[in-house]
């Protein structure tokens, strides 16, 4: 399967993430500043994801990192280096993942970083 | 969901009783709109000095203040005082602060709990211990005759006949994923103690997406950075401790001995000291970035007015 593209038939074990990635989550582009970003987030969002011009995703920003100096750069006060998943990987792998209780979501990312979307917790295990 | 909040730390290990009270109307006069008391039977070393019973300290604060909401940070229910007891003194404290009392709870430390002469039960045990307190704690505050045989603790025929409207949030402390897991899964909300965003993760994915995110950041503003330094190191060299030694070991005086090891810069590097705005900036920062949406700012040595002043001046105008 070609990277990023969405896959055919319902959610099993063995779909690839990278048809499920959810890219409609409050992108931030690098050198937005953090009074800038804080109408990006909905009332609901706890994160962004940070990109650069290339789209590659240079970290995560939390929802209290608003309330920092508005002048500060977006990239300066987000999550760096936050663990990307490929998309590839299986929803039974990050199932997984996400029973070993480390992270509540999950970045899909090609290999060279350029983001493709989000995957929550929630998304695998409710209904 | 919350964005980012200063708190004030009352340090009970530092201040004696009437001295918590005064602080707590002046960081509800400065514009603090939440507190966090620790919750501690001795200090960590001699030279700290004091050690209050909290739920007294937390009774005339209720009374001195109008909107401060204050929390225990953190009282541990699982050996000292039974999790029954806890739980009476945080309804009678929540009346008094209706709306506005949190009570924090963690694992403990074996140099506030063993006082009692029971056995110091090791971390997973003492995480098994808080968890069925937890659970005991919130069947009291829910109302009616509680009786409870488990692994840990018994209650027989308790009933709580003083209670507020709704019972206060349950924040629970943790120092690792486990306890931020044990948190996500039974508690109200997070209170940690360095920056970590995957202890935020393992809070949230184990159910805590949404809920709140407390942290405590030591400073000693001076403006004069040497004095703060020598003031952080006099006052507060257990900052600089890490691992079992901060929970295995039982007093003050041990304490001291450990802490005659530590130099300067090992608490400089932990405790923010001096008043250059950038420093607090950046390490309130380092918070946010991992998640946590309450940073308490505990002010080390007896100069609280520095830490207001300072604040007030060069640090909360530039947060948004």
């Amino acid at each position: 399967m070609a990277e990023g593209l969405p896959g055919e038939g319902r959610r099993q074990d063995e779909q690839r993430i990278g048809a499920i990635a959810d890219p409609d989550v409050p992108i931030l582009r690098a050198g937005t500043t953090v009074g800038e970003a804080a109408g990006a987030l909905g009332e609901d969002d706890d994160v962004a994801v940070v990109l650069d011009e290339d789209d590659i995703v240079l970290g995560l920003l939390r929802r209290p990192a608003l309330g920092l100096d508005p002048a500060t750069p977006v990239e300066d006060v987000a999550q760096p280096g936050p663990s990307t998943f490929r998309p590839s990987l299986t929803i039974k792998e990050l199932r997984d993942y996400f029973d070993s209780g480390h992270d509540e979501r999950a970045l899909v990312t090609t290999l060279t970083g350029r983001w493709l979307g989000l995957i929550r917790r929630s998304d695998l295990f409710d209904g | 969901m919350a964005e980012l909040r200063l708190g004030y730390w009352l340090s009970s290990e530092e201040r004696t009783p009437p001295e918590l009270v005064d602080l707590a109307v002046r960081a509800e006069a400065e514009g603090f709109a939440t507190a966090m008391i620790s919750d501690h039977y001795h200090p960590w070393v001699a030279e700290q000095g004091q050690a209050s019973f909290v739920w007294t300290v937390l009774g005339a604060i209720a009374r001195a203040t109008t909107g401060l909401e204050v929390g225990t940070g953190v009282t541990a229910p699982i050996l000292r005082l039974h999790p029954a007891v806890v739980a009476q003194a945080a309804a009678t404290t929540a009346t008094l602060l209706p709306g506005r009392f949190f009570l924090g709870v963690g694992t403990g430390e074996r140099l506030n709990e063993h006082v009692t002469g029971a056995a110091w039960p090791p971390a997973a045990a003492r995480r098994e211990m808080l968890e069925e307190a937890v659970g005991i704690i919130r069947s009291l505050l829910a109302g009616g005759d509680v009786n409870h045989r488990g692994r840990h603790f018994t209650v027989e025929d308790a009933e709580l006949f003083t209670r507020p409207d709704a019972p206060p949030p349950i924040h629970l402390a943790a120092g690792g994923a486990r306890t931020a897991e044990l948190a996500g899964r039974i508690a109200d909300g997070l209170i940690g103690v360095a920056p970590s965003p995957a202890q935020v993760d393992a809070f949230e994915a184990a159910g805590g997406r949404g809920k709140p995110k407390l942290a405590q950041l030591h400073v000693c503003c001076d403006e004069d950075e040497d004095r703060a330094r020598k003031t952080a190191l006099r006052f507060w060299p257990n900052a600089a401790l890490q691992g079992a030694a901060l929970t295995e070991l039982p007093r003050p005086r041990d304490f001291d001995g450990l802490a005659s090891l530590v130099r300067e810069q090992d608490v400089a590097d932990v405790v923010v000291c001096g008043n250059d705005p950038e420093r607090h900036l950046r390490r309130i920062a380092e918070f946010a970035t991992a998640g946590f949406d309450t940073v308490y700012v505990h002010q080390v040595g007896p100069d609280q007015d520095a830490f207001f002043d300072f604040y007030a001046r060069a640090v909360v105008p530039h947060l948004a």
